[in-house]
Formats: C-alpha cells, sequence, structure tokens
C-alpha cells in the first residue's frame, strides 16, 4: 500500500489559517500529519494538505472561507474513531478537527437538555451529567474516546440503541457552519422546528452538508433500575433464534447483544477474560432497565425465550461487579482480537432480525470459503450485524479475499431486505456498494440534498453518494478515485 | 392528463381549502399512476393538492395555482406484515384506525397517534400529525424506517429500508415528514411497531388551579406506565380535568397507579377516553381559532396561564409540552405575541385554523426567514415545477412570519 505524500502547501493559504488558529494549531509539517491519514478505516490512508483546530464557531467558519478563497476543499473531523473513512481528506483539503471545540456550554437538568460542542467526548457528557440522575443515551462502542460531532454525522448507535435509538433520536438543534462559510442554527430546543426537519437531515449526513459547531442534545433519566442476564449457548444460531424469541415476547431490552465462539476464545485468552465457559458456542447478553416492579416479569420472559431454544445456563449479574464482567465479553470483544490478526476489518451490515439465523450461517460460509477468520460480535437485537473479519493487509492476496468476502456478505445482508451499514456509515468505505441498496433515483434524491447545501461538494467531497460514472455502470465493485485500494 | 374516473368530470365531494376549491381530483389505485400524474401535471406546471383523509387540509398557508387534487386514498392496504419483526409495508392511503387494529390482532400497537378517525398513514407522515401518546410513542418519523415516494418530476424513488437501524445514505425520511407533501407524495411506507401493552387503564381527575398545581401534574407524565396525560381547561365553561392513561404490564400499571392514587382522587373511565380526547383535537370549533404551541416543559404552565388569560381553552399534553388552544381572539396580533412568546421559551406556535381574513396576514407555521433560502432551494430541486401543494407550505410576501 502507499502512502501519498502531501504535496507542498501553499504558503499563501497556510498563513492564513496560522492567522485563524494560531501556529500552535495548525498543522501542516511533514510528519505533523501523520496521525490525521485516516480514521478507524486504515485501509486508505492520505495525508491532508493541513490540519487545523479551531476553537469557536467563527474560526471554523474563517477556515472554511479560506479554503474557499483557495479553492481547497476541506473534511470535518472528530476524534477520527469512523470506522467508514467519513473523515479521510485528500491530498488537497484542509482536515478541520473540533477537539479543541470540547466544552459542555450548559445543562439544563428541568428540560433534560444540554448544549455542547462537537469535540465533547460522547461518555464525558454523560459524567458530566450523572450527578442529576441523567444520561446521554447514545453509547457507541468508541464512547470513551469518540465526540458528539463525530456521533452526528455518523448518527452513531451502540448496544442500547434498540431501546434508546441512535443519535438522531437525541438531538434537538443544531449550530452549523455552512459549505459557504455562513453560519446558521437549525431546529429548537423542544426539538420541532418550523419548516423542515433540517436537523434531521442533518444527523448521519457525515459531514457532507456542514460542519457541526453546537449541539443541543436530549439527556435521559438515568434508569431506576437495571438487570443483566448471559445466556450461554451452543452456537450463535440458536442464540440468534431466541432473540427473535424475546422480540415477538414483547419486551423490549435496553441492550440484545451477542458475542460468538471465536470472539469469546479471543476474549477468554486476553485481559479483558470474563470467565465465560470454554463450551460456549455464542453468549447472548441481555440488558432490561426502567421500572423495578416491571422486570422480574421481564426477566421471565427472557429465560423461557432462551430455554426453549436450548441454552446452556443463564447467569443474571447479582451486582454491578458482575454486571461489568458480563459487559467485558462485549466491549472487550475489538481489543482481544488484536490477539488473532494484525489487521481487523469491522462490518456492519442489517437485516431483518428474523433473518438472523440464515445469514449468520451465510456469512460463516463466505468466509470459510475465503479462507479468512472471522468472528462476530454484534448488537443482535436491532438485526445490526458485525462481522469482524482478522487478517493482515501486507498479505495482498488476503486482503483481496477480505474485501470480495465483504462484498459478498452486503450483497447476502440486502439480498434479505437489509442494508450496508446501521452505525458506521458510508463514508468511502461503502459509497460503491449503495447500489446494492439503491437505485438511480433514489441516489438522485440525496444528490438533491446534499447539493442544497453543498453544491460543488467542497464540503468532505466523495463521501456517501457514488459518482455519477458509478451510477451508470451501476457496478457495485466498480470503485471510485478515492476508495478503499484492493492490494 | 391521464384518464381517470374522477378526473372526466367535477367531484362529488370538491375538497374546500384555504385559497381554493378544488373540483377536478384524480384518484389513483396503484403508486405507477401517481407518477403518470404527477408527470403530465408537471409537463403542464399544473398545481396538485395532494390529500390522503382531508384531516388537515385547513392546517397550512393558502394555496397558489392548484388546478387539481389528487386523493390517495385508492392507495389502500397492507401489503406487508412481520409480526415477528414487529415491522410493516402499507400503502399511504391506508387509514389509521385500520393499521391499528390489524397489528393489535398480533400484539403490536402502531405508534402513530394522529386526531381525527379519517387520518391516513400518509397525512399522518406529511403532516408530521402526533397525539397525546406522543410521549410514549416519540415523533412520526421515529417510526418510519423507510418511504416510498413520487417527486415533483413524476419519478418514483426510495428512502430507508425495512430495518430498524439504518445510516445507509441520507435519512430523507426526516425530511419528507412534516414537509406537508411538498417535496415529494409519499405513496407507501414500511413502519416499526410498539409491543402492544399488556394493560391499558384510563383515570380523570379534577386538579386545582394556579401553576403550582399545573406543574405537579406535569411531572406525573414522567411515570414509566403514563402513555398519556392531558390536561385540559376552559376558562369560559369553569372546567378543568386531567386525564391520564396507563399503559405497559401489569406490574408497572398497578404500581403507578397506587402512586397516583396516593396523590390524587383518580375516577377509572372508559379504556378509549383518551382516542375521544384527541379526535376532539381534529374538530371544528369552539371558535374560530385552533393552534399548537409547543414550549420546553419548564415553561408550559406559564403558557397555558396565558393562552387562559386570554380566553382560549386548553387540551394539553404537558409530557411533551404540547398546548392546543382553541377559541377567539380579537386581533391577529395577538396570535403573533403568543408565537413570539412560543419562540422565547424555546419552541414554536403553529396557526391550525384561522378565520379566513387572517390567513392573508399570517404565517400559519412561522416558518424561518433565515432559512428561506435553503427551503427555496431545497424545494426547487425535489419539485422543480412546483406543483406539488403549491403556497401550502412556504411564507408568503404578504404574510409576517414574525
Amino acid at each position: 500500500m502507499t502512502i501519498v505524500a502531501s504535496p507542498t502547501p501553499p504558503t499563501a493559504l497556510i498563513d492564513r489559517l496560522v492567522g485563524i488558529v494560531g501556529p500552535a494549531h495548525c498543522l501542516f509539517r511533514e510528519g505533523e500529519l501523520f496521525a490525521y491519514e485516516c480514521d478507524g478505516l486504515t485501509l486508505a490512508p492520505r495525508t491532508p494538505l493541513a490540519v487545523v483546530l479551531p476553537a469557536t464557531t467563527e474560526e471554523v467558519a474563517r477556515i472554511v472561507r479560506a479554503c474557499r478563497d483557495f479553492d481547497r476543499s476541506f473534511v470535518p473531523r472528530g476524534a477520527g474513531t469512523g470506522l467508514s473513512g467519513g473523515a479521510h481528506a485528500t491530498e488537497d483539503s484542509v482536515l478541520i478537527e473540533c477537539s479543541r471545540m470540547n466544552r459542555v456550554l450548559e445543562i439544563d437538568p428541568g428540560n433534560r437538555l444540554a448544549v455542547v460542542q462537537p469535540g465533547v467526548v460522547n461518555a464525558e457528557l454523560s459524567q458530566a451529567v450523572a450527578h442529576l440522575g441523567l444520561f446521554y443515551a447514545p453509547d457507541p462502542s468508541s464512547q470513551q474516546a469518540c465526540t458528539i460531532g463525530g456521533n452526528i454525522a455518523e448518527n452513531s448507535g451502540g448496544p442500547h440503541t434498540l431501546k434508546y435509538g441512535t443519535t438522531t433520536n437525541h438531538i434537538l438543534a443544531l449550530e452549523m457552519v455552512l459549505p459557504d462559510g455562513r453560519i446558521e442554527r437549525f431546529g429548537n430546543r423542544v426539538g420541532e422546528g418550523p419548516g423542515f426537519d433540517w436537523v434531521g437531515a442533518i444527523v448521519g449526513s457525515e459531514g457532507t452538508l456542514g460542519i457541526v459547531t453546537e449541539a443541543c442534545v436530549r439527556l435521559t433519566p438515568i434508569p431506576e433500575g437495571v438487570e443483566t442476564l448471559l445466556a450461554i449457548f451452543d452456537d450463535v444460531v440458536a442464540a440468534c433464534r431466541a432473540v427473535g424469541r424475546v422480540i415477538r415476547s414483547g419486551v423490549v431490552p435496553a441492550a440484545m447483544e451477542i458475542v460468538d465462539r471465536r470472539t469469546i476464545e479471543a476474549v477468554e485468552a486476553s485481559v479483558y477474560a470474563a470467565g465465560l465457559p470454554k463450551s460456549a458456542g455464542a453468549v447472548l447478553i441481555v440488558e432490561l432497565d426502567g421500572n423495578p416492579v416491571c422486570l422480574d416479569g421481564e426477566i421471565r420472559l427472557i429465560h423461557e425465550a432462551c430455554r426453549r431454544e436450548g441454552c446452556q445456563a443463564i447467569e443474571r449479574a447479582r451486582n454491578d461487579e458482575e454486571r461489568t464482567r458480563f459487559w467485558r465479553a462485549r466491549k472487550g470483544a475489538f481489543g482481544a482480537m488484536g490477539r488473532l490478526a494484525p489487521d481487523l476489518y469491522v462490518h456492519d451490515a442489517v437485516v431483518p432480525r428474523v433473518h438472523l439465523p440464515a445469514i449468520l450461517e451465510k456469512i460463516c460460509e463466505i468466509c470459510d470459503r475465503y479462507r479468512l477468520k472471522l468472528a462476530n460480535v454484534f448488537h443482535a437485537g436491532d438485526g445490526n450485524l458485525h462481522p469482524n473479519i482478522c487478517f493482515d493487509k501486507r498479505d495482498p492476496d488476503e486482503l483481496e479475499r477480505v474485501m470480495k468476502a465483504g462484498a459478498e456478505i452486503l450483497e447476502a445482508c440486502v439480498a434479505v431486505g437489509g442494508v450496508i451499514s446501521g452505525e458506521h456509515g458510508i463514508g468511502v468505505e461503502k459509497r460503491d456498494y449503495m447500489h446494492l441498496v439503491f437505485d438511480d433515483s433514489d441516489l438522485e434524491c440525496m444528490t438533491r440534498l446534499r447539493q442544497t447545501f453543498n453544491p460543488d461538494a467542497a464540503c468532505n467531497p466523495g463521501k456517501m453518494i457514488p459518482t455519477p460514472r458509478f451510477c451508470v455502470e451501476a457496478n457495485p465493485r466498480a470503485r471510485g478515485y478515492d476508495a478503499v485500494p484492493i492490494g | 392528463m391521464t384518464e381517470s374516473p374522477a378526473s372526466t368530470g367535477l367531484h362529488p365531494d370538491p375538497v374546500e381549502i384555504p385559497g381554493a376549491v378544488v373540483e377536478r381530483i384524480f384518484e389513483p389505485t396503484r403508486p405507477e399512476e401517481v407518477g403518470r400524474i404527477v408527470r403530465e401535471a408537471a409537463n403542464k406546471g399544473d398545481g396538485l393538492l395532494v390529500f390522503g383523509g382531508r384531516t388537515r387540509l385547513h392546517q397550512a398557508n393558502p394555496a397558489r395555482e392548484i388546478r387539481f387534487g389528487l386523493c390517495l386514498r385508492g392507495l389502500s392496504g397492507i401489503d406487508e406484515f412481520e409480526p415477528e419483526e414487529g415491522v410493516l409495508h402499507v400503502a399511504a392511503g391506508t387509514r389509521i384506525r385500520e393499521v391499528r387494529e390489524a397489528v393489535h390482532a398480533e400484539g403490536w400497537a402502531l405508534p402513530l397517534d394522529p386526531p381525527g378517525p379519517s387520518s391516513t398513514v400518509g397525512g399522518t407522515i406529511a403532516s408530521a400529525a402526533v397525539g397525546p401518546r406522543a410521549q410514549s410513542f416519540g415523533r412520526v418519523a421515529d417510526a418510519i424506517l423507510g418511504l416510498d415516494l413520487v417527486g415533483g418530476d413524476g419519478v418514483a424513488s426510495r428512502c430507508g429500508g425495512r430495518v430498524v437501524k439504518n445510516v445507509t445514505g441520507y435519512d430523507l425520511a426526516k425530511l419528507y415528514c412534516g414537509s406537508f407533501g411538498t417535496l415529494g407524495i409519499v405513496t407507501g411506507a414500511w413502519l416499526r411497531l410498539h409491543p402492544k401493552s399488556a394493560v391499558r387503564r384510563v383515570f380523570v381527575t379534577q386538579p386545582g388551579p394556579g401553576l403550582v398545581e399545573f406543574d405537579r401534574h406535569r411531572r406525573w407524565a414522567g411515570l414509566a406506565s403514563v402513555s398519556a396525560l392531558v390536561w385540559r381547561e376552559d376558562p369560559e365553561a369553569g372546567s378543568r380535568q386531567v386525564t391520564i392513561e396507563l399503559a405497559g404490564s401489569e406490574e408497572g400499571v398497578r404500581h403507578d397507579h397506587a402512586w397516583l392514587s396516593d396523590r390524587a382522587e383518580l375516577v377509572e373511565v372508559e379504556p378509549d377516553e383518551m382516542d375521544r380526547i384527541r379526535d376532539e383535537r381534529a374538530a371544528k370549533g369552539p371558535g374560530p381559532l385552533a393552534l399548537r404551541v409547543r414550549v420546553l416543559g419548564t415553561e408550559c404552565g406559564a403558557m397555558v396561564q396565558r393562552l387562559l388569560d386570554s380566553g382560549l381553552a386548553v387540551s394539553v399534553d404537558p409530557g411533551p409540552g404540547t398546548i392546543h388552544a382553541r377559541g377567539r381572539l380579537a386581533h391577529p396580533e395577538a396570535l403573533l405575541a403568543i408565537r413570539e412568546s412560543a419562540r422565547e421559551s424555546g419552541g414554536l406556535a403553529v396557526f391550525e385554523r384561522l378565520p379566513d381574513t387572517w390567513r392573508r396576514e399570517l404565517d400559519v407555521f412561522g416558518l424561518e426567514s433565515g432559512h428561506a433560502a435553503l427551503h427555496a432551494s431545497l424545494k426547487a430541486r425535489f419539485d422543480p415545477g412546483g406543483i406539488l401543494n403549491p403556497g401550502r407550505f412556504e411564507a408568503g410576501g404578504d404574510r409576517d412570519g414574525v
């Protein structure tokens, strides 16, 4: 793989950017940019022209206007934890990194809302309001590092979206610098502005409509009671069937997560060991929360659903320590998988939950056929799969097999009514697979929205929507100018 | 224009809307026919009034240059229902009531609760209309997984999907929802269902007057089993009542009922009482005015008091901070002052019914002038001929949006 070096940056643009944010917050020298060549998708690194770290909305607007004056595109970035390349820059673009805009500006406990800057770390927001009995519900696995701005761009989810929804359900109003440098506010504190639902359209737009500089977010009361169950199954298919039974029972757990045998093996051999039995083919973690008087009845229904699918055993966490141990199997999975291979391709697709058992078997078959190591840890309650393919990107043949298997997995998910991303976004990673889900007229409508805000695609170019060339070719394997390279 | 039974003559049931009476109405029965009708209208520049159950036709700005009506009631029925999955696909003209009954039979609840017994799925999505159960159901957009549409150019498209979690592309459904059919015509929708509650019980209680009493009851809306809580007060009739619907598991409802009983004298009423209160909001009168005000929860009591002091009757959902007010005001300026006050309280005011003479002076929605260019640009891209409900979701030059 080749990392394309940044060309010599134009001095006049750099001078102007330095004039806006100061020399300490404008990076443009070789070596300074290394950390910004990609986000969590490490397959297509590219070094940006410069990285600027603004501290205020006004600075963001001035940076955008400077980029426009010098005819340069610009790319917003939060903590860089995204997994679809949504924050990948190109060699001639400026990366606008929002981590310095990290203040919680206001907390209104009476109305359960907070106003935050985009660089506030997800978990830190929950910590900041915990003493008020509140939390910020979206909890992506990277919540210790990822920022609210990035969450808004990707409409991030997490294990507890089954009950609490994704980021879009928790954003009331936004301030955004438009791609022409104007500052606009959308929505209001009740979450219903007059006119079009601009906030709803901006959340999940992957930074292609502008740069969010402030957000009014909804806070949620910390539930009075929480119960966590760990059910052990012989195989992952039985665990999936149990999920279907739970859904049919009418219980809405806060989370339902499945960890498969290979992941369990990796976790148990790592510092995240949760004490799971070696015989476990899969574990299902179910978390229930709400009014404590209701939870016993719900636990009975979960037991019934799991027993009917032949689970080996069900444990109920007796205290927070045990709850943490149960979740360790899930939350430590990605770290533990580092033991299996140098690289990990974390896929993200969603299927109707009734198809989970069959699609899991299909994914295993695909990976076996391509001789790849597969580990599954996923949000079963939402039907949101995360097949994790372990590989070594230094092996071009293996990398090619990874990409081919990934494409087949997406095709298989779409074939049963699924989609190609549940929470990681499209970015550059899946842009050219959008045809699997949408036809040209569907994509044309998306293009119309983008053009309304970002007519010349100067803001985060090359993301989400395939170029017209591919619309014509309708070839899901066709790859764009800045696509993920194979080999 | 495409031949259609209703297009050859005047419709027996013409539609009267602010700004127009529409007598020539198309009634397609398939989405492809919708596309054909829209394409022909676009070619000729004929404005179309798109509607379903006619419940919210009065809730928009005056129409401009509307030539034909396009009634979607003919697109009816549940095409796919997956009880194992809790999702369904339904045609836009299907009555909400029909869908509700169909899913109830399989142990599910439709989380759409718009006022009006004739409300259709498409009309509910177009107007984003919610009812008293919004505090437990959420917004209309929250129930939408995917939409089938016909654009202003007559081209069919889809957005979203049928799965319960999805970030594949822009969330266009959010834009279409509540856009009053001005960006595209919804012909079908994938909706997510909620589990049906095992128990539903409704109680009424008589609260005392004043802000402290209002806020006390407002906090009850936060109980886990309270699916809806409505405070109704009419200064003219001197009446005041709180209606509380409890729904959920037997244990949960019993627990919250006991808690409430310790704090108020509850009288149990028919379990469909909340439906009656909801539908009452879609009916005409009393008085020529109806407005919907949303404010922050902590500001709700003060706004209610202000509306009562103006002589308006209120039906309030304190949970989400939604106030429905009806009656009579002396001047349109009084409405604008209410809107300004709602904005200062973090919310908005929509004038759902107005005397005709006031309509020309007031913007029903209070569209924000700061977004006018974006609004116009988006509309022009999705409906280049400007034929979908022209005028109805835009602030005209002669109206004052404050």
